[in-house]
């Protein structure tokens, strides 16, 4: 698929994304990153400039342009999309006579053009029309810095890091999944920087137990629910382990995980949360008891299947941040874009290559089964 | 049993689930034309917004495999699902990955479906599962719609004002 950004990434590069050797890639509905369609048009040629403003007000009435695109291009006036008058000149100039539009003020032979026939979404598409067609364009500024990769500051970037390299560190231990599915994910409180919950792909002991489908479970547990009877041997069912660098425990699956050898000694992960987001914190909780994984973020080494992407989206996380595409069986990027499909009743964002080439190198060790 | 009797089961399961407060969706796996795992919705009851009817019968399957003894990949390509409303997207894929014989469902899922309404998730797998709906899909349509006229029990006070639709899965 041709996208527009291809072209334009590496010059837009953004200083702060150059300290790391990866870039995050937000995965936007189609409509924002393919180029515009464009559409055959008529356009008549105006014989005298100083009628302009005669044709232009002449023409509102009787064939109006679409929304986004501006009347004229120089002295080339922009009458209608060719299918709309049967691809026929003289049915379109019947139509403007019919209109009581005086058409001796154009040439006599009518241009035909490619002209957008879309509003372009973004400031690349808009490059893009610009080369066809003058068109109207107002900037959405969180779309624009969604691309230009301006959405997260330093620290921000090095913590979605710190938490891919204990996401990295898990699958490496243990993961085991299908060509469709395989990885680990984790789940954190972006309010506070805690993880939640981590697990690793399991599918050899259980088909479901995909890494997002038990770091799921695992969140319900600490809600005090949960379904999976993940740690036979533990009494209350629940393996607890505490990290060296923070008094937080949080669960984990499977249990051969040992966090104290193996994690990144980042601080920037586990550091205070500072008043402003404390506050913050205190306002939500009063105002809501965790419900689901409600706004909470989820790092996950390759693009969920479907049944991640959907199981994720039921639990509500916000923002979901993964390493590696999963051509086969993707559906937040390769396969489809779920959270741009219209209809479903929530949403969340994501991004892609997040410490791309390490987890490349990580899924190729991890050990797979035969799913079928 | 045929087609219609299976589904007036999985519509009593439906129903138990509404009475406990969760949504109203019921589903069977039918092995060798008997019934071996019955499941509901227990979304609330787990705090999980995964355990849908479906994949609360797989866990039971998976267990009664290991009872028996049998290889639960064998079992589960000779299992007929059928469930009250088009499995969602999530569901429809785990069906898939088991790589299961033939769902039957009544209504149609409008906001989660994942074999036609929304998603289409046997796009993605190279397995192609028998599908057949509208088996008294009136009946449960109305076990739906009498769960969405109340609210749901268990989601936070701030958001049962907000919205008199109930912020539930299925
Ligand atoms: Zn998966
Ligand atoms: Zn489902």
């Amino acid at each position: 698929m041709d996208t527009v950004h291809q072209h334009t990434d590496k010059s837009k590069d953004n200083e702060s994304q150059m300290k790391f050797n990866w870039k995050l890639q937000p995965i936007l509905p189609d409509e924002y990153t393919r180029l515009p369609s464009l559409e055959k048009s008529f356009i008549g040629i105006l014989k005298d400039k100083k009628n302009i403003s005669k044709v232009i007000v002449d023409l509102t009435n009787s064939l109006p342009t679409p929304q986004h695109l501006k009347r004229c291009s120089g002295l080339r006036i922009y009458l209608a999309y060719v299918n709309k008058v049967n691809g026929s000149q003289t049915n379109l100039k019947a139509l403007l006579v019919e209109n009581g539009f005086d058409i001796s003020l154009l040439e006599d032979d009518y241009e035909i053009a490619d002209i957008p026939s879309v509003a372009p979404r973004t400031k690349a598409q808009m490059t893009y029309a610009l080369k066809y067609w003058p068109v109207n364009f107002h900037p959405n500024p969180y779309v624009e810095a969604l691309i230009s990769g301006s959405v997260f500051n330093d620290a921000q970037l090095r913590s979605l890091e710190t938490y891919m390299k204990i996401a990295i560190c898990i699958a490496e231990k243990s993961a085991v999944g299908t060509k469709d599915c395989n990885g680990s994910a984790i789940i954190v409180d972006p309010v506070n920087g805690n993880i939640l919950s981590m697990a690793a792909s399991s599918i050899d002991k259980h088909p479901m137990w995909h890494a997002s489908m038990l770091a799921i479970d695992l969140v319900a547990r600490l809600q005090g629910g949960g379904s999976w009877n993940l740690f036979n041997n533990a009494k209350d069912g629940t393996k607890i382990v505490e990290s060296k660098y923070h008094n937080r425990m949080f669960p984990y699956y499977p249990e051969c995980l040992n966090t104290k050898d193996s994690f990144p000694s980042e601080s920037l992960l586990f550091k205070k949360p500072d008043q402003k987001n404390k506050n913050l914190k205190k306002k939500i909780d009063s105002k809501y008891e965790p419900y689901l994984c409600t706004g909470y973020w989820a790092i996950l080494l390759q693009e969920p299947c479907p049944l991640c992407a959907m199981a994720l989206l039921h639990s509500r996380v916000s923002r979901i941040f993964y390493g590696l595409s999963n051509p086969q069986t993707g559906i937040l990027g390769s396969q489809a874009i779920l959270h741009s499909i219209p209809g479903l009743n929530h949403r969340y964002q994501v991004w892609s290559s997040l410490l791309l080439d390490t987890c490349r190198k990580t899924l190729e060790k991890c050990r797979w089964i035969d799913g079928s | 049993m045929n087609v219609v009797e299976w589904m007036d089961k999985a519509l009593e399961k439906a129903e138990e689930s509404l009475k406990k407060g969760e949504v109203p969706v019921g589903c069977l796996f039918i092995y060798e034309n008997k019934i071996i795992a019955t499941g509901s919705n227990t979304v609330n009851e787990t705090r999980n917004a995964t355990r849908h009817a479906e994949l609360n019968c797989i866990d039971d399957i998976l267990v009664y495999c290991q009872e028996n003894n049998y290889n639960y990949k064998e079992v589960f390509k000779n299992i007929d699902v059928v469930v009250t409303v088009e499995p969602c997207i999530m569901c429809a894929a785990a069906l898939h990955q088991l790589q299961i014989r033939s769902i039957i469902y009544g209504c149609a899922n409008d906001r989660f479906g994942g074999c036609k309404s929304v998603f289409e998730v046997s796009k993605v797998y190279e397995t192609k599962i028998n599908v057949v709906g509208n088996v008294k899909g009136n009946e449960a349509m109305q076990l739906l719609k009498d769960f969405y006229k109340g609210t749901n029990p268990n989601a936070p006070e701030a958001k049962k004002g907000r919205k008199k639709k109930v912020d539930n899965n299925e």
